[in-house]
């Protein structure tokens, strides 16, 4: 469904993405994972086109990518929650939702995906009246969600969504991006908390100062030894040693910040 | 006598709070003013006088005016702006000082410099209330600005453009993401910002009788102040700043002097502004999206 081949994206003479291959199928659940300032975020930033990169292809449902606007790759399917969530703070709730529709020409469809994302998050239904600023940052997170599925995607890029969230959220909201898969929207999600998303993945890519060193399947990842030091368990190098409990693994990725 | 100017100063205040909402949207786009708002008013008047005087009736030479005004505010766009996307916040707003200089003698030559008359329309009878007389021009000035605002108003919170140009101005990566195609709510954020000062310049002209190419200038600073005055980046607080402003101006040339009656404006500015730096209805500005 998407291929990436030899990316490469600059932030001016820095190289963040040196040459980064993958590919994700149909139906998959695909993981990155890696440390603060591997790529990941400027990867997805790339994917759905509000960096550009300097030389490599993207191939998305068998049609080049790289050059088209970020409004074109949305109407296609390819949508992003962004890290941070980045809900639009000066909307309500509800208007937050619409704007995730703004891309679609089929707006008189709108309200059976309004109704389903409303049943999905019924927190959102409540508080559709409400200034998305007032949100806490799991609710943030469910909005960013739901307003990404009003754009009808079929691969979706979930940016850290557990980020800075409580242990008994992060537990919702992954049971959430799992339940997406019978929704026929294939994932590719970057996470920090690298156990919790190779539990969720088939296949998972370990990124590193802007290059793709592991690839596997999920099962295979969540036992390789190199992986377990470096994210799983055993003291990250260069990230911090928050990662996850080696005993009872904690579900709060890196030190829990407030959301947004 | 008093509440008499009270009431001229609102109808003044209309004219520069539709100044001040023009600047604001630009300003709540790029964070950044574009001078040459005030030039777009004054070819407005402009255009309305010489369609009125063609014989053009008010309720077409009005739209038509606008429309005009709104075509200038996306060449100051094209030329000012666009090319100029990725510079420093602070060149735009040189460039769009240039402009302004470019839109006044451009009037000049096709008006020239001296003050001319512009025709009246008024065939409504005058309203008196006690002793008090109010021309009928200026509830034809003060309805279509009230009409103007309440339809922006509702364009912004109810259609999809209108929030397109909401998360544009919050956040442009952002909007973005969201598959909103900023390059063409940039463009209708500039001409709606055109309609609106080009408006304003029509009722200048209704109300004043004269207009020259410098009322630009004069009337596009008022804006700027009854915009900060109000509270940055806020239609309502451009709405209350540019009534504030028209009422301190009739007052003080009531009761002080006409001559005087700038003072007492940009006194009322520099008064907000060590009071209530964010305006009145300001709040402290957080974020600025641009990564």
């Amino acid at each position: 469904m998407l291929k990436v081949e030899d990316l490469r994206t600059r932030y001016g003479h820095i190289e963040a993405l040196r040459g980064v291959s993958l590919e994700v199928k149909a139906g998959e659940i695909v993981t990155l994972i890696g440390a603060n300032g591997a790529g990941k975020t400027t990867l997805l930033k790339t994917l759905c086109g509000v960096l550009s990169p300097a030389t490599g292809r993207i191939t998305y449902a068998g049609e080049r990518l790289e050059r088209r606007p970020p409004a074109q790759r949305v109407r296609r399917g390819l949508v992003l929650v962004p890290e941070g969530r980045m809900i639009l703070r000066r909307m309500t709730v509800h208007e937050n939702l619409l704007m995730g529709t703004y891309a679609r020409s089929d707006l008189h469809r709108v309200a059976d995906e309004l109704e389903e994302v409303y049943t999905t998050f019924p927190i959102l239904r409540e508080r559709r009246r409400a200034s998305a600023s007032v949100l806490s940052g799991g609710e943030q997170q469910m909005l960013a969600i739901g307003r990404a599925l009003m754009a009808k995607p079929r691969l979706l890029m979930l940016d850290e969504p557990s980020l800075g969230l409580a242990p008994l959220v992060v537990k919702e909201i992954f049971r959430i991006i799992g339940s997406l898969r019978q929704q026929r929207i294939t994932i590719l999600l970057v996470e920090q908390n690298a156990l919790q998303a190779l539990k969720l993945a088939d296949r998972g890519y370990v990124m590193e100062l802007g290059r793709i060193v592991m690839a596997d399947t999920a099962k295979e990842l969540l036992h390789s030894e190199r992986l377990g030091e470096a994210y799983l368990g055993g003291s990250p190098k260069g990230s911090p040693a928050t990662e996850s409990a080696p005993a009872e693994p904690s579900l709060d990725g890196p030190a829990a910040r407030a959301g947004g | 006598m008093f509440l008499e100017q009270v009431v001229n100063g609102i109808f003044l205040g209309s004219m520069y709070a539709l100044v001040a909402i023009a600047f604001t949207l630009i300003m709540g786009i790029f964070g950044m003013l574009n001078i040459a708002v005030g030039e777009v008013f004054m070819l407005g008047a402009f255009f309305g006088m010489s369609l009125i005087m063609a014989g053009v009736p008010f309720h077409f030479a009005l739209p038509l005016a606008m429309i005009g005004s709104g075509v200038v505010s996306l060449v100051i766009e094209r030329l000012s702006f666009r090319p100029l996307r990725h510079a420093p916040l602070l060149v735009p707003l040189l460039s769009t000082i240039g402009f302004s200089i470019l839109l006044q003698n451009l009037a000049n030559i096709v008006w020239g410099t001296e003050r001319l008359e512009f025709p009246g329309v008024a065939a409504l009878p005058d309203l008196k209330l006690g002793s008090m007389v109010i021309p009928s021009v200026q509830f034809l000035v003060l309805g279509s600005a009230v009409a103007l605002i309440l339809a922006l108003d509702l364009f912004i919170q109810r259609t999809r453009v209108g929030r397109g140009m909401r998360a544009v101005a919050e956040n442009l990566e952002t909007s973005s993401i969201l598959g909103v195609e900023p390059n063409g709510i940039i463009l209708v954020t500039f001409f709606v910002s055109g309609l609106l000062a080009g408006a304003s310049g029509v009722f200048f002209g209704l109300t004043f009788s004269l207009i020259a190419p410098t009322i630009g200038l004069e009337v596009g600073l008022k804006g700027i102040a009854a915009m900060v005055v109000g509270g940055l980046g806020n239609m309502r607080g451009g709405i209350i700043g540019g009534l504030l402003i028209g009422i301190t101006e009739t007052l003080s040339v009531a009761y002080i002097s006409a001559s005087y009656r700038d003072v007492f404006v940009y006194s009322l500015l520099f008064l907000a502004l060590i009071i209530r730096p964010e305006g009145i209805l300001g709040t402290v500005q957080q974020e600025k999206g641009r990564a």
